[in-house]
This record gives C-alpha cells, sequence and structure tokens, in this order.
C-alpha cells in the first residue's frame, strides 16, 4: 500500500547577502528571510566601515579635516569637501573668489559625472550586462586625469580648502575638459542605445521597486531617487550654493519612481552636468583661486550651522558647530546612502531576489558613507 | 516660501511658553523647545499647511560638555513644497536622558535616533529598533561621542 | 585534405598489425573504439581550450580592452597555463558537505557532456558512430546534466549553491521542450533521427534546413542558449545574485570540470545546429571538417555575442518566456511545417 504523501510543506530559510557579496556594494550585509526566491523580510546591518570620522574631525584643525572627509564618499569626494568648506565658510562669514567657485562647479559636475558612470556601470553589472560597465569606466578614466593632472589624486582629491580650491588648473585643462563635454553626449547615447530601449533591461527595470512619493519625503530620501517619483527638488536650485544660479539646467525627474525611472533619471543628470561644465568653462573668470586664510591658524568665530548640497547620491549635509578655536566642536554629516538604506526594510518584502539586487543598485548606495 | 519670522511665529503661537525663538549665527530660521513637546511639534509642523515641514534632513547629537551636563538634539527639516528650512533645538539630560522617538511621525528618524543612542547614550522612548550599528555589537566602552570619552589610544606608536 | 582519409588509413594499419599478430579480430574493434573516444576527447578539450581563450578574446575586444595579452602571441596559451594552474590548486572541499555526492557532480557533469559528442560528425565520414537515433541519444545524454548541476547544489550544503542547482534544474528541464520540439520539424523533413542522415538531406545552401525551418532555427538558438546557462538566460550562476550559483563551493580540478563541461555544451548546442539547420558539413571547395568547423565557430560567436550585450533575465520572466512564449512558437512551428511539407 502506497502512503498518502504528505501535504506540502514549506519552510523559510534565512540568507546571508553580504557582507561579502558582489552586489552589495562594499561591506552591507542583508540578512533575507526568504520563501525560496521571494524575499519575506530583509534586515541591513551596517557599521563594517566605521571608521568615526566625526569625532576624528573634533580633534583636527578645519583644513586638516578635508583628507579624512574625502574619505567618507570616496566615489564623490569633492562635494564631500564642498560642504564642510561650504559650511565653514558661511561661519566665517568669508567672500570665495570668483575663480574659485567656477573651479569648484566644474569639479563638482565632473565629479557628479563620474558617479554617475559608476552608478550606470555597476548597475548594468547588477542586471547580469557586463559591457556596459566597461564603457563607462573608460569615460570615467578620462574625468579622473583631469582631476589628477589638477590635484594630484585620482580618488580622495583633497583638492576644494576652505577659502577656495587648493591649486588652479594647469593649462592643458581646459582644452581637454573642453574635448570631453563636447564628446560626452554621444557617448551618454552609446551607454542609452544599449540600455535604455532593450527589452530584457525594460523588463528588469520597468515598474520594478516603484517608491511611493510620500513614502520617500517621509523616509528623507533625496536626489535622484526622490525625483524619480516625480518631486522637483534640487538643492542646487532649491538651496542655492555657490554659483549654480548664473547656469541654466534642466532639473529631470522621473514619472513613476520605477527602476527603470531612476536609471533615467541619472543619464539626464550626467548630460545636464556636461552642459554646466560647459556654461562654466565659457564664463570661467580670470583671477586668483583662494582667499586669505592661514591654514594652520584659521579660527572661523563661533557659530552654528548646517549646510547642505546636491551630491550624485542626493543631499549631503553637513552640522558644523564652532567654537571660535582652530578645530570644530562637532561635525555631523549626513549623507544619502544612509538615509536610503534604512529603506530596505520597507521595500523588500514581496519581490524576488534578483529584483531586490536591481533595486538596490538603482538606488546606487555607497557604504562608506552609511558607515561614516 | 514663507519667511523666517512667518515659521517662528507660527509655532510660537500653537506652543506658547515650551518654545523660544533661537538665535543663531550665522541667522538661520530656528526655534527651541521643550524636549516633552517634541512629537506634538512635529506632528503640527509636518501638517500645518503654512508650513509643511515634512522633510527631514538629519539629526544631530551635540555634547555640550562635562560642566553643562546636557546634550542637544538638532533636527534639520524643510519642506519640499515651499522650499523653507527650519532648525529646531531640544536639549536633555547628559545622564539618562531620554526623549520621544519621532520615527512615529517621520519614519526616517529611525537611523538617526539609533545612531545617537549609540554614540551618545540617548534614550528614545517608543523607538522601534535601537540596537547597535554602527559599533561592534560586544562594543562596552561608553558613549564614543561625548567630548570627556576616553578610548584606547589606538594612535600611540610602540616605544621604541 | 580530409582527415576521416587519414583515421581510414590508421584505422586499416591498425587492423593489419592485430591481424599478423594472430589476434582475433574483437582485439582490434575494440582498439578502434578506444581510439576514436581518445581522439574525440582530444578533440573536444582542444576546442574547450580555443574556446575559453576565444571567449576572453572576443570579450574583450567588446568592451575596448585587449583581453589576455601576456602569454604567448596575443595570449594564445593563456587557457593551458590556468588550466595548469588549476590542476595544481589545492582541492577544497567544505566539512559539511555531502563527500560522494560532491565528488561525483563534476564528473557527471563533464562526463555526459563527452559522451555527446559520440554521434557528431565532425566531417565526410568523421564520426565516431552512426546511431540511427542519433539525434535522440544527444538530447538523453544532455539532460543528465541537470542530474549533476542538482547534484552540486544539493551537496554543497550551501544556500546559494542550492538556489543555483534549483535554478538550474527548472530551466533545464523547461528549456528541453522547446529545444526538442524545435527540433522535431527537422525529423519530420528527413525521416530519421541519424544525424548523418539529416545531413545528407541538405543538398545545396538552399537546401539547408534553415531556409526551410527559420523558426525552428530561431527557438533552437535561444533555446540552446538557456540550455547551456549562459547569458541572459545564466541564472543559475547568477553573480550579483547567487555569487557563483551551483559551483560556489568547488575549487581547482572540480571547477574546472564544471568549467569544460560549460564549454563542451557550448561547442556541442553548436555542432547540433551546424548538423541540423546549417548543413553540417557540408560546402564546396574546402575540406568538409573545415566547413563544420567554421559553421560551429560562427554560431558559438553568435551565443557569445549574445552574452556580452544583453542583461540577464529573471528567473520568473525565464519561465515564462519559455512557457508562454517559445513553447507555443514551437508547436505552431511544428504544425505549419506538418501541413507545408506533408
Amino acid at each position: 500500500m502506497i502512503e498518502p504523501a504528505p501535504a506540502q510543506y514549506t519552510e523559510e530559510f534565512e540568507v546571508n547577502m553580504g557582507p561579502q557579496h558582489p552586489s552589495t556594494h562594499g561591506v552591507l550585509r542583508l540578512l533575507l528571510k526568504m520563501d525560496g526566491e521571494i524575499i519575506k523580510e530583509a534586515e541591513p546591518y551596517i557599521g563594517y566601515l566605521h571608521r568615526a570620522i566625526e569625532k576624528i574631525c573634533e580633534n583636527r584643525t578645519y583644513n586638516q579635516c578635508l583628507p579624512f572627509l574625502d574619505r567618507v564618499e570616496y566615489v564623490t569626494s569633492m562635494s564631500c569637501e564642498e560642504v564642510f568648506c561650504l559650511a565653514t565658510e558661511r561661519i566665517a562669514g568669508m567672500e570665495i573668489p570668483e575663480r574659485a567657485e567656477y573651479l569648484r562647479v566644474i569639479m563638482l559636475e565632473f565629479n557628479r559625472i563620474a558617479s554617475h558612470l559608476i552608478f550606470l556601470g555597476t548597475f548594468s553589472l547588477d542586471l547580469g550586462a557586463i559591457t556596459p560597465f566597461l564603457y563607462c569606466l573608460r569615460e570615467r578614466e578620462d574625468i579622473i586625469d583631469l582631476f589628477e593632472m589638477t590635484s594630484g589624486q585620482r580618488l580622495t582629491y583633497n583638492y576644494i580648502r576652505v577659502g577656495g580650491v587648493a591649486a588652479d588648473i594647469p593649462p592643458e585643462f581646459v582644452p581637454l575638459a573642453r574635448k570631453f563635454v563636447n564628446m560626452f553626449q554621444d557617448k551618454v547615447d552609446d551607454y542609452e542605445a544599449i540600455l535604455t530601449e532593450n527589452p530584457i533591461f525594460l523588463a528588469r527595470t520597468k515598474d520594478v521597486g516603484i517608491f511611493d512619493k510620500d513614502m520617500c519625503i517621509n523616509y528623507g530620501v533625496s536626489g535622484p531617487i526622490l525625483r524619480a517619483t516625480g518631486v522637483d527638488w534640487d538643492l542646487r536650485r532649491d538651496d542655492p550654493y555657490s554659483v549654480y544660479d548664473r547656469f541654466r539646467f534642466e532639473i529631470p525627474t522621473g514619472k513613476v519612481g520605477d527602476t527603470w525611472d531612476r536609471y533615467m533619471v541619472r543619464v539626464r543628470e550626467m548630460r545636464q552636468s556636461n552642459e554646466i561644465i560647459r556654461q562654466a568653462l565659457d564664463q570661467l573668470p580670470e583671477g586668483g583661486t583662494r582667499a586669505k586664510v592661514k591654514p594652520a591658524a584659521f579660527k572661523p568665530p563661533a557659530g552654528e550651522i548646517y549646510t547642505r548640497i546636491e551630491n550624485s547620491r542626493g543631499e549631503l549635509g553637513c552640522h558644523i558647530i564652532a567654537d571660535g578655536t582652530t578645530k570644530p566642536y562637532r561635525v555631523k554629516l549626513r549623507g544619502g546612502s544612509f538615509t536610503h538604506t534604512q529603506m530596505i526594510p520597507e521595500i523588500a518584502p514581496g519581490v524576488m531576489i534578483a529584483d531586490l539586487v536591481a533595486i538596490f543598485a538603482s538606488m546606487d548606495v555607497i557604504l562608506p558613507e552609511v558607515d561614516r | 516660501m514663507v519667511d523666517k519670522e512667518r515659521i517662528e511665529k507660527i509655532i510660537v503661537d500653537e506652543f506658547g511658553d515650551a518654545v523660544t525663538i533661537e538665535e543663531m549665527n550665522p541667522p538661520q530660521a530656528a526655534i527651541r523647545i521643550n524636549s516633552e513637546k517634541i512629537v506634538p511639534l512635529f506632528e503640527f509642523i509636518a501638517s500645518h499647511p503654512d508650513l509643511k515641514l515634512n522633510y527631514l534632513s538629519t539629526i544631530s547629537g551635540v555634547d555640550l560638555g562635562v560642566e553643562a551636563a546636557e546634550i542637544e538634539i538638532v533636527y534639520f527639516v524643510s519642506s519640499i513644497e515651499f522650499k523653507h528650512k527650519l532648525t529646531i533645538k531640544t536639549r536633555i539630560a547628559r545622564q539618562g536622558g531620554r526623549i520621544d522617538t519621532i520615527s512615529t511621525v517621520l519614519k526616517g528618524a529611525n537611523w538617526y535616533e539609533r545612531e545617537i543612542w549609540e554614540l551618545f547614550g540617548v534614550d528614545f522612548g517608543g523607538h522601534p529598533n535601537l540596537t547597535r550599528f554602527l559599533l561592534p555589537e560586544d562594543w562596552d566602552e561608553g558613549y564614543p561621542m561625548l567630548r570627556d570619552w576616553q578610548g584606547r589610544n589606538f594612535e600611540r606608536m610602540p616605544e621604541s | 585534405m580530409e582527415i576521416s582519409t587519414l583515421l581510414r588509413w590508421l584505422g586499416s594499419i591498425l587492423f593489419k598489425v592485430v591481424d599478423s599478430l594472430g589476434l582475433p579480430l574483437w582485439v582490434a574493434e575494440l582498439l578502434q573504439m578506444i581510439s576514436a573516444a581518445a581522439i574525440v576527447l582530444g578533440a573536444g578539450l582542444l576546442v574547450v581550450l580555443f574556446l575559453v581563450w576565444w571567449e576572453r578574446k572576443l570579450s574583450g575586444h567588446f568592451q575596448q580592452r585587449f583581453g589576455p595579452m601576456r602569454t604567448g602571441w596575443h595570449g594564445w596559451i593563456q587557457t593551458v597555463v590556468d588550466g595548469v594552474k588549476l590542476l595544481q590548486k589545492e582541492d577544497i572541499i567544505p566539512k559539511t558537505v555531502d563527500r560522494k555526492v560532491f565528488f561525483w557532480a563534476p564528473v557527471l557533469c563533464f562526463s555526459v557532456s563527452y559522451a555527446a559528442f559520440a554521434v557528431i560528425p565532425w566531417g565526410q565520414g568523421l564520426w565516431p558512430t552512426d546511431l540511427n537515433i542519433g539525434i535522440l541519444y544527444i538530447l538523453a545524454v544532455t539532460t543528465f546534466v541537470v542530474i549533476a548541476l542538482l547534484m552540486a547544489g544539493w551537496s554543497s550544503n550551501n544556500k546559494y549553491a542550492l538556489l543555483g542547482g534549483m535554478r538550474a534544474a527548472a530551466q533545464i528541464i523547461s528549456y528541453e521542450v522547446p529545444l526538442m520540439l524545435s527540433i522535431l520539424g527537422v525529423i519530420m523533413l528527413v525521416q530519421s533521427l541519424s544525424m548523418v542522415k539529416i545531413v545528407e538531406a541538405q543538398g545545396g545552401i538552399f537546401g539547408w534546413f534553415i531556409f526551410k525551418q527559420p523558426l525552428g532555427f530561431l527557438i533552437y538558438l535561444v533555446a540552446a542558449t538557456a540550455e547551456t546557462n549562459r547569458a541572459p538566460f545564466d541564472i543559475p550562476e547568477a553573480e550579483q545574485e547567487l555569487v557563483a550559483g551551483f559551483n560556489i563551493e568547488y575549487s581547482g580540478m572540480k571547477f574546472a570540470m564544471f568549467f569544460m563541461a560549460e564549454f563542451l555544451n557550448l561547442f556541442l548546442v553548436a555542432a547540433i545546429a551546424t548538423t541540423i539547420f546549417l548543413g553540417g558539413w557540408r560546402g564546396p571547395w574546402l575540406p568538409s571538417w573545415v566547413w563544420f568547423m567554421g559553421k560551429t565557430l560562427f554560431l558559438v560567436f553568435v551565443i557569445i555575442w549574445f552574452k556580452w550585450t544583453y542583461p540577464r533575465l529573471r528567473v520568473d520572466q525565464l519561465m515564462e518566456f519559455c512557457w508562454k512564449v517559445l513553447l507555443p512558437l514551437a508547436f505552431l512551428n511544428l504544425i505549419v511545417s506538418g501541413i507545408l511539407f506533408m
């Protein structure tokens, strides 16, 4: 006699995704409770890269802090320097030379393009398309070369300083930058040709990981993710800093807030950044590049401010309290990635593991900034 | 866009004595609130039709030192719709300080509060998940962001 | 020059030697069988060596880089060097694996891929054996790959490997169905399952079955890409999701076995497609084996091209595509060709 088969019995199982996993972009650990391919619960664990940069900054002079801030977000180190310098200059009420402002804008926008290129590469890599990654790194290499000839560094530049920039650009910078700017739109067309309308790419990204507008605001989400949900919010225009009010640029927004929108917003942002650089190169004035500050004995008056800039990952903020000495009393950094990572438990349940990888990649989280 | 004075006035009118206007250098819209009123304040500013301060940038903790024996919690909120911003400050005791969580109003506050709990030792009442996440799980050397915290001196080179 | 002439000559020498030694005839036949198997194995391994290098070079050039350049002229010896490295590697067997199954999975995987080569006609008169159920034999034998992958995934005692093994099983079994149906159209036309007969039925360039069965060819190509677990259907080893899927715990020579089996399979599906749809070894002027290799390598190139161009499908989309698109199309193809050529 054949025994009747027992009723179907399934069991959830736990998977540790990370800290060493190809698509956690650093050292994030996701503890997934899965039912087959579908995620029931996800809990992020961070802190593998915590270097106590906020504490270190309390014991350093203002200019000594900058190399540490580079390492907060090493994909766009320029913006970390910019936000710290901006806060310090606002406390000190310091005017910085016009040329330095323009150089900062050029560097920041180049860095935004470089960062979005990294996003585009790793995003397509996470979707299984390997070739675009190499294409993106090829263009990023050109930008890195420009940074290298200006600051001597390829990743952590330490270029933007309190009161201006560390050095003027070398004479061959402008022609090379122009060459890049003129060719870059065509290159973006190339990336789009291989991805944007590709049916497999569309199947993997359209209507996958739709973020609700109100939920995003409630979580404090910013940057391209927020814009992809249709919210027109860009700190370059809405909380102006530097000389961004002198350039014409559009702020791309999405419609649905799905993974494809987040990709598209970033691609269009690269084109806009390119146009900003073109305008900045055209308008670049002559003059000095650094206000008079004594680097070692620089003492801003007592004051407190929270400044924020639009970084490639959203709002990058810096809360500085100066107490009239050469060292900041408190430095608090706010990065987009930290805020975005805490959304994972909210968005993960019910999606498949492959989709979680795509969604997480489209959020463009960088872990050093989460842990600081 | 609502200007600085108007924002402060709306809040002072609503909360009366619990709120004072804070003068900051450089000037910014800022208020100081009694720590017990923090949740009603956030509920109010997030829903008030002229304020709509529903976007939380971050929460920063500041240790005011051993003498003052207080910790300042600084909230930075802004409005996506009107594009204005506000700094909210409140103070609690340095030892065993306790404040209600605002993560019930703005979910994004969850991890910021968790970070302050971990690094400053501030207890957030009603917080859903106060567990370590930046420091090692077996950390027992106190709260490192306090000004008088002395950790093991990792920087010292071995005597030669 | 036809290799088959050379081989036949060598075979006749073998028979003469055996005869002069006064040994019975079956010894000669046995020796002939063994040497044929050895020749096929050697050819297969050579092909694998070449394909690994070729894929690396191709992917390099697709991505605007060079690929291997340091070892020999344009890195042609790279695969050999890698093979030697893998042979020297420590054979790591994790503590918690099921040792027997863990050991036999790569062996099975490699041997079934190799076994399928028994009926491939490499050129005019150049086939190890001509089974009258040749194509059926290939399909039957290669299905064992599923078992090997499941064994690997299950015995590794690793959740990623298990998921990878499960995905592999689901995918390969599903795509087997449209694959067979797409071939069935040709078999109906030829009225034979023998690989040699199928080639012989395709006279002249327009006699190739790709022109009589274009849809069947496309379905076959897609299903075959999925069968070999290659992008855009490489979900069993999807690196970004499952790290390396079923072969996550394998290292050294065991990993190399899986690796070789993958490339053998790649060559195999291209060889089958050549035989069935592209007229096999037939072609003017050049020796037949050159035509066969040329056509097969071209198909391999196309499959490699897929891999380095497309993103990966999701596991449920993959299944949907198989059951909702490929399978109805395959049936349609079958019905239409049945009506047309009756």
